[in-house]
């Protein structure tokens, strides 16, 4: 899949395809075409930096969603060693939308840290969303967080949630096992535990889905990420309904 | 909300570096930089005492939010 997806992306994209022509141009007919190259490279760089430098919130929240971006369980697969997924909430069922369980935090030095690791988890594909339900978790999956939150507390580890959701699943089977009731005790214990806990937005904080697995010590977002009361279109649904 | 606006409202605590063009573009650097912001945070809370960690936690989301008296 092409890196250069989004439409404000089309001018690298053109530039791109531009340089790798001419780079087989000079493979291929075998001629020095490297100052061509680099100021063609040269241009591409500049192009980047006028367009990523000056982002629209709008570009942003695109970029917070690219299906290419690194999600929970590829962070798992670079930076933690020793994954062990915990299931279920003791009360319903399994939650694939909300995961989490033990890791070990590698630090660069050949050291790790045991930490319990929760967050949203999406799909990259159609089938893969289904189960995951497009990162947007039920009540089962806040209350399985709970469960393993308060794990953490009993064994002194320290907590890292990833909050990547456009909301929590706003449907008839969300509310028939209480949404409201299963974020805001979270928000509440979640203010009590006694171990660090840190929680990062990966892509979309969408508002009380990000919440109810983010109350904690130190708030980090990333770059692109968004953090919201309400996903735009949610937002624009409402403000636009009459 | 971008991540610059919330941090000027001290609404979060820190902001992670993509690469250029977003975290996609790369994914191994956008790794190392949350690597590396995960364990500068952790290290900094790992020497507060545990009520010292609840309190400073409660103190956060009571200082949220700014108002004006009209």
């Amino acid at each position: 899949m092409n890196l250069y997806s989004l439409e404000f992306e089309k001018p690298i994209q053109e530039l791109e395809k531009q340089l790798e022509a001419l780079r087989q141009k000079a493979t291929e007919q075998e001629i020095d075409l490297h100052v061509e190259i680099s100021q063609m490279e040269r241009k591409v760089e500049e192009t980047k930096r006028s367009i990523y430098l000056e982002l629209t919130p709008w570009q942003r929240v695109q970029i917070s969603r690219h299906p290419k971006r690194p999600y929970l369980l590829d962070y798992v697969a670079m930076i933690f060693e020793n994954f062990t997924e915990l299931h279920g909430d003791r009360r319903f069922g399994d939650d694939k939308a909300l995961i989490g369980g033990f890791a070990h935090l590698k630090n660069g030095n050949g050291k790790t840290r045991k930490v319990m690791l929760i967050g949203h988890q999406k799909g990259r594909n159609t089938k893969e969303n289904i189960l995951r339900n497009f990162g947007m978790a039920h009540p089962e999956g806040y209350r399985k967080a709970l469960r393993l939150m308060q794990m953490a507390a009993k064994f002194n580890l320290p907590i890292i949630t990833m909050i990547d959701t456009p909301g929590a699943y706003p449907g008839v089977q969300s509310e028939q096992r209480h949404i409201a009731e299963s974020i805001a005790l979270n928000l509440r214990e979640m203010s009590l535990l006694e171990v660090p806990i840190i929680s990062v937005v990966l892509g979309e904080g969408g508002s009380g889905g990000a919440l109810g697995i983010g109350v904690s010590d130190r708030v980090l977002m990333f770059e692109n990420a968004y953090y919201s009361v309400i996903s735009p279109e949610g937002c624009a649904a409402i403000l636009w309904s009459g | 909300m971008s991540a610059k606006d919330l941090l000027s409202h001290k609404l979060i605590d820190d902001i992670v570096p993509e690469p250029l063009g977003g975290a996609h573009q790369m994914h191994e650097e956008t790794a190392r930089n949350l690597q590396n912001a995960l364990n500068k945070h952790l290290s900094a809370l790992e020497k507060l005492d545990r009520d010292e960690l609840v309190n400073q936690r409660y103190e956060r989301y009571r200082q949220m939010g700014e108002f004006k008296e009209a």
